[in-house]
C-alpha cells in the first residue's frame, strides 16, 4: 500500500517523532491528557501540508497515551482517564523497586496493543466506510445522536449533567449566523460572533485552560517523591511470559470498546483490567504489584485509541473526545471524514494509517531507552510547568484565530470548563457537541426538508430505526451494568 | 446548583430569539435545544430537592468557597486579560514576556522572580522563533521592528 511510501517519507518521520515526545511530555502531566496534548499541539500543524498535520496528530495522540502511564506509575496521578488503571498495579511496582519492569511493560503492552490494532484498522476500515455510504442525513442525524448520547451516558457520576453539558454544548455551536437562511443567532450585536466560535478555542479553552485552572488545587499540595534514577528498562522473561496471554485478551478488548462511540480508553482499560483479574490463577496480586495489572489495560487503551479512529474517519462521527479534536483538525485542514475520505483522499487514510504503525514503532523506541530521560520532565516542578502550558493555550488560539478577541473567548470557556469541573459536569460531552453541533443540525434541516417538514423522517429507514434503538439502549445501559454488577454480587458474597 | 439556574436562562433565552424573515426553520434546533435544557434543568432541581437531607458538611462545601485557590485562578484571569490588552501593542514576545513573569509568581510567588523572569524570557523567544520564524504563524511584533 503506498501508504508507507507516504508515511516513510523522512520528514514524516521526523514529525511523527516530534508530536510524539512532545505528546508523550504532555500526556505525562497530571491532568493533561492526549486530548489536551492534541488541542494544544494542533496550532502547530497548521502551516504542515494535511498529511504532515495527521501524522504529526497521530503522533501526538499516541504519545500522549504513552505518557499518561508514565505518570501513573511514578507518581500515582494519571494523565487522564484511561491511564488510572495503570496505577493499580503500576505504582505499587514502582514502589517495590520495580519501577523499569513497570515503564517497560506499559510501553511493551501498549505496542502490542496498537500495532494488533492498527492492522485491524487497516482491514476494517473500507468494509464500514462502505458501510456509511448507506447513510442519508436522517441515518446521519441519528448517529449523532446516538454518539453523543453515548458519551454523555458513559460519564461518571450523574448522567443528567452529561446531558446538560452535551446540550449546553450544542447551544454553543449554534451561535453564529445560520448558514441556510442568514439569521443571526445569538450574536448579541458582537461582531467576533457571527462565525460562530471556532471550536478548536472551545476545545483548547476548556481541555487544557481549564485543566490547568483546576490543578490549582493540587499544586499546593505538595509533590510527591519520585525516582529519578533507573536502571536497564526492560523486564525479565518470566515477566514476559506472565504478560503475553493478558496482552493479547486486552487487544480486543480495548479495540472493540474503542470502536463504540462514547465508549473510550478509560472504560476499555478497566474492563481490561477486570477480565484479567477474573482470568487470573492469582487475583489476590492484583493492585499490589501483579505485572499483568499493568499489561492488560495498557494493551487495552492504546487498542481503544486506535479503534476510536474508525468511526472518526470512516463515518465522521468522533468516538471520543480526543478523536473529535483529531476530527476537527481533519476538518480545518479541509478533509472531510466520512466516506467521501476514502473515496477522495485515500492516500491521506492511507497514510494515516501508515504512520500510525510507524508511530507506535517509533513511540516504541522512544520509550524504552528514553523512558528515564523524559521521565526527569516529571520532576520539573508543576509550578513552573503549568503557566507555560498557559502560555502555549495562549500562543496556540492565537495561531487559530489570529486575532486577539479570541483571548477573551479562551479565558470565558476557560473558566467555564473550570466551573463545570468544579461542580461535577463532564466537559467532553461539551466539547463534542460542539464539534458536531453544526453538522449536526444540518444533516437535522436536510433531512426535514427532503421530507417536506414532517419528522417522519426520522423512522424513514431501517438505520434509521436500528439507531433510535442503540440511542434508547445507550440510555439504559448504566442502569443495567448496575443491575448486572448486583446479580454478579448476590452470586459471590465473598466479594473481591 | 446555580448553575441550573443559568442554563434555565439560557434555554429561554434560546426560544425568543431567533427573530426570521425565513419560514420557521431556524428556531427548529435551537428550540428543541431549549426545550431539553429545560426539562433537564428540573429533574436536576428535582434530584437535588430528593436528597435534601444534607448533612452539615454538604452545607459547608456548597458555599461558595473563596481561599487562595479561587483568588489564583481570579488573578490568572486578569492576567490573561492584561496579556489580551497588551499583545498587539508591544508584541507577541514582550507580553508573553509579561504574561509569563505574573503568571509564574502566581504560582511560585514573589521569591523567585528573577528565576521566572528568565524562563519567561527564554520561553517567550524561544516560541517566538519556533511559531513564527520556523512554522511562519504570523505573531505582532513590538515597535523593535524584528521582535
Amino acid at each position: 500500500m503506498q501508504g508507507f511510501t507516504v508515511a516513510g517519507q523522512p520528514i514524516n518521520i521526523l514529525w511523527v517523532t516530534i508530536g510524539g515526545v512532545l505528546g508523550t511530555i504532555i500526556g505525562m502531566l497530571p491532568g493533561l491528557g492526549p486530548a489536551t496534548g492534541v488541542a494544544v499541539l494542533l496550532p502547530l500543524t497548521f502551516t504542515m501540508g494535511p498529511v504532515a498535520a495527521l501524522i504529526t496528530m497521530a503522533g501526538v495522540y499516541y504519545g500522549a497515551m504513552y505518557g499518561g502511564s508514565r505518570a501513573s506509575i511514578l507518581i500515582n496521578t494519571p494523565g487522564d482517564g484511561a491511564a488510572i488503571a495503570a496505577t493499580f498495579d503500576g505504582y505499587p511496582m514502582a514502589m517495590q523497586g520495580r519501577a523499569e519492569h513497570a515503564l517497560a511493560i506499559s510501553a511493551i503492552a501498549s505496542f502490542i496493543g496498537g500495532t494488533i490494532s492498527t492492522v485491524l484498522i487497516a482491514f476494517l476500515a473500507v468494509p464500514v466506510s462502505r458501510f456509511a455510504l448507506k447513510f442519508g442525513p436522517g441515518e446521519y442525524f441519528l448517529l449523532y445522536v446516538f454518539a453523543l448520547t453515548a458519551t454523555a451516558i458513559m460519564t461518571e457520576g450523574n448522567k443528567i449533567k452529561g446531558f446538560v453539558s452535551m446540550v449546553l454544548g450544542l447551544m454553543i455551536a449554534t451561535i453564529g449566523i445560520d448558514m441556510q437562511s442568514g439569521v443571526s443567532r445569538f450574536t448579541f450585536g458582537i461582531l467576533e460572533l457571527q462565525g460562530g466560535i471556532d471550536f478548536l478555542i472551545v476545545i483548547i479553552a476548556v481541555f487544557a485552560f481549564g485543566e490547568v485552572l483546576k490543578s490549582f488545587r493540587n499544586i499546593n499540595e505538595g509533590k510527591k517523591k519520585m525516582q529519578t534514577k533507573f536502571g536497564r528498562i526492560w523486564i525479565t522473561k518470566e515477566e514476559w511470559k506472565a504478560c503475553i496471554k493478558p496482552m493479547l485478551r486486552s487487544t480486543p478488548i480495548g479495540f472493540f470498546v474503542g470502536v463504540l462511540p462514547g465508549a473510550g480508553g478509560t472504560i476499555a482499560s478497566l474492563m481490561a483490567y477486570n477480565t484479567e483479574k477474573q482470568f487470573s490463577s492469582h487475583p489476590q496480586d492484583f493492585g499490589h504489584g501483579a505485572i499483568e495489572g499493568l499489561a492488560a489495560p495498557e494493551a487495552a487503551n492504546n487498542a481503544a485509541s486506535v479503534g476510536a479512529m474508525i468511526p472518526m474517519l470512516a463515518l465522521g462521527v468522533p468516538g471520543s473526545g480526543t478523536t473529535a479534536v483529531m476530527m476537527g483538525a481533519l476538518v480545518m485542514l479541509g478533509l472531510q471524514p466520512g466516506p467521501k475520505l476514502f473515496t477522495n483522499n485515500v492516500d491521506v487514510v492511507w497514510g494515516l494509517i501508515a504512520s500510525m504503525f510507524i508511530g507506535n514503532i517509533i513511540l516504541a523506541i522512544i520509550n524504552i531507552p528514553l523512558a528515564g530521560m523524559l521521565v526527569r520532565v516529571l520532576s520539573v516542578p508543576p509550578k513552573v510547568l503549568y503557566p507555560l502550558v498557559l502560555g502555549l493555550t495562549f500562543i496556540g488560539t492565537y495561531a487559530i484565530s489570529n486575532s486577539v478577541s479570541s483571548f477573551v473567548l479562551l479565558l470565558i470557556f476557560g473558566v467555564i470548563g473550570y466551573l463545570m469541573t468544579k461542580s461535577d459536569y463532564p466537559t467532553s460531552p461539551l466539547v463534542l457537541a460542539v464539534i458536531v453541533g453544526n453538522d449536526m443540525e444540518q444533516y437535522f434541516r436536510r433531512a426535514y426538508k427532503i421530507s417536506n417538514g414532517n419528522f417522519k423522517f426520522l423512522i424513514s429507514s431501517p438505520l434509521c430505526i436500528i439507531l433510535i434503538l442503540l440511542s434508547i439502549g445507550a440510555l439504559f445501559l448504566p442502569k443495567f451494568q448496575k443491575w448486572n454488577k448486583q446479580r454478579k454480587e448476590k452470586r459471590q458474597p465473598s466479594g473481591r | 446548583m446555580t448553575l441550573i439556574g443559568v442554563i434555565y436562562l439560557g434555554s429561554t433565552l434560546t426560544l425568543p430569539s431567533a427573530r426570521i424573515g425565513n419560514p420557521q426553520e431556524p428556531k427548529i434546533f435551537p428550540g428543541i435545544l431549549g426545550v431539553a435544557m429545560v426539562v433537564l434543568g428540573a429533574i436536576l432541581i428535582f434530584q437535588e430537592l430528593k436528597r435534601r437531607p444534607v448533612t452539615d458538611e454538604e452545607k459547608a462545601k456548597s458555599k461558595l468557597q473563596f481561599g487562595a485557590t479561587e483568588m489564583a485562578i481570579v488573578f490568572t484571569v486578569l492576567n490573561g486579560a492584561l496579556y489580551t490588552l497588551l499583545f498587539n501593542h508591544i508584541g507577541y514576545v514582550f507580553s508573553t514576556i509579561v504574561f509569563l513573569e505574573l503568571q509564574l509568581i502566581i504560582f511560585r510567588g514573589k521569591k523567585t522572580w528573577l528565576n521566572s523572569l528568565l524562563i519567561s524570557v527564554v520561553f517567550s523567544v524561544c516560541a517566538f522563533l519556533l511559531f513564527d520564524t520556523a512554522l511562519g504563524i504570523y505573531l505582532p511584533t513590538s515597535a523593535l521592528g524584528i521582535i
